[in-house]
């Protein structure tokens, strides 16, 4: 589930629900810094807007510039009586003074790679470039100007011309500008869009991801006859990236970005240009055989050399820390690099995904929800007879502290022992540390909370026990990389932290501010949900169409043994002895056999099959025609408000969405598990 | 004889002459919508805020060959400004295009008309804005 603000939830739940917006881009764009761009020092002969626009750009006004009123008859005059004025519109962005500078104005800092300037014809053959952090001077030889510099914390562009190529004495004039390199379409371009997503729950299959979107091209910038046209700089897997955006209560856009997608196909006819798009697993098709011997390691070592060898960098993949638990012998098979990542997922209980910025996803999956002893908590600088570990449960045993306002003498407290021997393990977390007078710490008493995995949580709830502190900061890790770095003020000793935690395995509690001569005790704290949403029958086009597929009597799982190579130079051999892991779920029933060669132990094979049979447990399925959210991602957990059944868990096997200026789309779930696995 | 100008309409940077009453204004929301499970209802906005315009019955009774001619080039590139007062007595300046246009050749003379009765066109909003 992608993140998106709770203003865009309400907005998305509205019965009546303002304009959706789509931009596409070919290429690397910085899409909300494009969506943001004031121009200034223009002339009022310009038409700043259709310069954000590739291609829209068919006139251009003459004036008494050097070169700029040839009598070809492909110069416009300006309006003479500014009473009526009707500019042309597409005309482009043209400066106010001769040998002037245009500015860019953003809205906030942006990240941009690179930059793209169609001057038109006459362009300039020197110019700068200054933002806000940095100036480039660039020399210049074409119509279209691109440099791939990074604009880090941009706020404006500053571009001031030095030398035209047909004399100096003349404006800056801009057709087209581009913060990246690209092509960027927008709800005036395209005509519809289609995004298809599925990810097999237990990576039995490779997950799958398609985009297509048709723009209008009534200006024949995709031409394939001819040379100059647009589709000449189109190749074969480049990056389209797509965000679709919610009009807010307040008039603000909010954007969400969908998974990248690679060019696979594109067609253009005389009004129309059509683009096809698949995920990154497609373009992973160059056979890996670094694995195909018997060697001791872990999957989590396997994945990582698959991923180094399909040549993704380490902030392009995740890769669960889970799969460092799980050891193997057997030969990884020569397959392509998806087909293996594919086999490790199995192998590891993991599922795999692609997301945003195509980045690729191997996320445990054994596990839906967290056993409180399946978390580990331990506190800083803690008072005597504090049990930090027992945060995870809660209790009732509180011992009465001389600090202020904390003795009641209401029984609901226990005298501190006079011999520390005799401490009950039943408290929670307390501070050493004491509060000064006005609520602050030397050293701010902290608590840790690490999960087995990485998980997303919406939401937690922490109680308290005495006063509650008035300020607390979460910070959420993955590993050692910071997520989320939150300050909180805290209202009440039960206090629910509504924000979404997302795909985390450590949170550390920092109590910043807390009553003065008080310690801090912290009772409990319980995680929030899996999931934020709920496919309400409001949001449904249609009643869910149920189906339920055969019964699976038993999960085989098979155990694979491999004799070395006879020959140097050859595969390992695999030892053909039908062994089997089988998890019996029926009496009848049919029976689901899988085979994937990593798995060499019994062991191994029944946390798989025990897996694998948690999943076909449940043999219900939905498919529901809905309102469309760009947030849903396949493989989320979601809850599906049914007639019969309360909080009913389902996973979205498959989510297809549409925009065509509004938003649709087509869910296929299955009920979750409701029978968790453990080891 | 011309018909007076007015500054009502101006199309493509032309002064049309006053038309005939009896044009519309016309305003569309366009919404895409849908009943849900529950029988509401529910849609979202496609469009521009301001909806849809639409100008029904522009019609002149008696146009000049020079009058007709020159709004016909005024709407040869199709999509054409148009700037006019709408209903709420706002000036509009829009991007729009015109339906089928029509016209009665009235008087002819040297295979050349004189006149034209009843010439009329919609313009339709193209919703750009």
């Amino acid at each position: 589930m992608k993140y998106a603000s709770l203003q865009y939830k309400m907005a998305m739940a509205k019965q009546f629900r303002d304009k959706a917006y789509a931009l596409v881009s070919v290429g690397i764009v910085n899409k909300q810094a494009q969506s943001n761009i004031k121009m200034v020092n223009t002339s009022y002969l310009s038409n700043n807007k259709t310069s954000l626009r590739a291609g829209k750009v068919l006139n251009t006004y003459a004036s008494f510039e050097e070169n700029q009123t040839r009598a070809d008859g492909k110069y416009l005059f300006p309006p003479e009586n500014n009473e009526f004025l009707q500019l042309a519109v597409d005309v482009g962005t043209v400066g106010n003074n001769i040998l002037g500078g245009i500015r860019l104005r953003l809205n906030t800092d942006y990240d941009i790679k690179g930059l793209t300037i169609d001057f038109g014809k006459s362009y300039p053959t020197e110019f700068t470039v200054t933002t806000n952090n940095v100036t480039h001077t660039y020399t210049n030889d074409a119509q279209v100007f691109t440099c791939t510099d990074n604009f880090d914390g941009t706020t404006y562009f500053d571009i001031v011309p030095i030398h035209f190529i047909d004399g100096d004495n003349k404006r800056l004039r801009m057709n087209y500008i581009l913060m990246g390199i690209g092509l960027l379409f927008d709800n005036d371009d395209i005509v519809d869009l289609k995004f298809s997503d599925s990810v097999s729950y237990v990576s039995e299959e490779l997950p799958s991801m398609g985009l297509t979107v048709k723009v209008i091209d009534d200006v024949h910038l995709f031409d394939v006859d001819d040379t100059s046209s647009f589709v000449n700089y189109l190749i074969d897997g480049q990056e389209l990236d797509v965000s679709l955006g919610q009009r807010l209560a307040d008039g603000s856009i909010e954007y969400i970005d969908m998974p990248r997608t690679y060019l696979s196909n594109w067609s253009a006819d005389t009004r129309y240009m059509s683009f096809t798009a698949t995920d990154r697993f497609v373009t992973l098709d160059k056979k890996y055989s670094g694995g195909n011997y018997i060697h001791t390691r872990t999957l989590y070592d396997d994945a990582i050399a698959v991923l180094t060898d399909a040549g993704l960098e380490p902030d392009e993949y995740f890769v669960d820390t889970c799969l460092q638990d799980i050891s193997v012998t057997n030969p990884l098979p020569t397959a392509t690099q998806a087909e293996c990542l594919q086999l490790i997922a199995n192998a590891g209980r993991c599922s795999l995904k692609q997301r945003k910025n195509g980045s690729i996803r191997l996320e445990g999956n054994f596990e839906n929800i967290i056993e409180p002893t399946d978390l580990i908590t331990y506190g800083t600088n803690e008072a005597d007879w504090s049990n930090a570990g027992n945060v995870r449960f809660g209790s009732d045993i509180v011992y009465a502290d001389f600090t202020r306002n904390f003795a009641p003498a209401d029984g609901s407290m226990l005298f501190i022992p006079e011999n520390s021997s005799e401490y009950l393990d039943d408290t929670t977390y307390v501070s050493a540390e004491i509060a000064d007078i006005n609520g602050d710490f030397i050293n701010n008493p902290t608590l840790t909370m690490e999960l087995p995995a990485a998980f997303t949580y919406h939401g937690l709830q922490i109680l308290f026990n005495g006063r509650h502190p008035q300020s607390m900061n979460i910070k959420a890790y993955y590993e050692d990389d910071l997520l989320d770095d939150i300050d909180f003020r805290i209202r009440d000793n039960e206090t629910y932290i509504e924000h979404s935690f997302i795909m985390f395995n450590k949170l550390v509690f920092t109590f910043t501010k807390g009553n003065p001569y008080d310690r801090i005790l912290v009772n409990k704290i319980t995680l929030g949900e899996l999931t934020d949403y709920t496919l309400n029958r409001d949001d449904m086009k249609a009643e869910p169409l149920g189906s339920m597929e055969k019964k699976v009597k038993d999960v085989r799982v098979k155990v694979f043994s491999f004799n070395p190579p006879s020959e140097e130079g050859k595969e390992p051999e695999v030892v053909e002895d039908s062994v089997y892991y089988a998890h019996n779920l029926h009496s009848t029933g049919q029976t689901i056999t899988f085979e994937n060669q990593l798995i060499g132990t019994e062991a191994h094979a029944k946390l798989v099959a025990e897996w694998m049979a948690n999943y076909y447990a449940n043999v219900i399925s939905y498919k529901v025609d809905y309102r469309g959210d760009p947030r849903i991602d396949a493989s989320d957990i979601i809850y599906l408000e049914s007639k019969l059944l309360h909080s009913l868990q389902v996973e979205v096997e498959s989510h297809e969405l549409k925009f065509d200026g509004a938003y649709s789309g087509t869910l296929n779930l299955r009920r979750a598990t409701n029978m968790l696995v453990k080891e | 004889m011309a018909r007076a100008t007015t500054e009502l309409i101006i199309i493509n940077g032309l002064v049309v002459p006053a038309p005939d009453e009896g044009y519309e204004i016309q305003n569309a929301i366009i919404v895409d919508a849908a009943r849900n499970t529950n029988g509401v209802t529910v849609g979202q906005q496609i469009g521009p805020d301001d909806g849809i315009w639409k100008i029904n019955n522009l019609q002149w009774s008696s146009l000049t060959p020079d009058e007709w001619i020159a709004i016909k080039t005024a709407l040869k590139p199709f999509y054409v400004p148009v700037t006019f007062t709408n209903d709420m007595n706002e000036r509009l300046d829009l991007i729009m295009y015109p339906g089928d246009k029509t016209s009665m050749p009235y008087h002819v003379e040297n295979l050349s008309y004189k006149r034209f009765r009843n010439c009329k066109f919609n313009l339709i909003d193209t919703g750009k804005r």
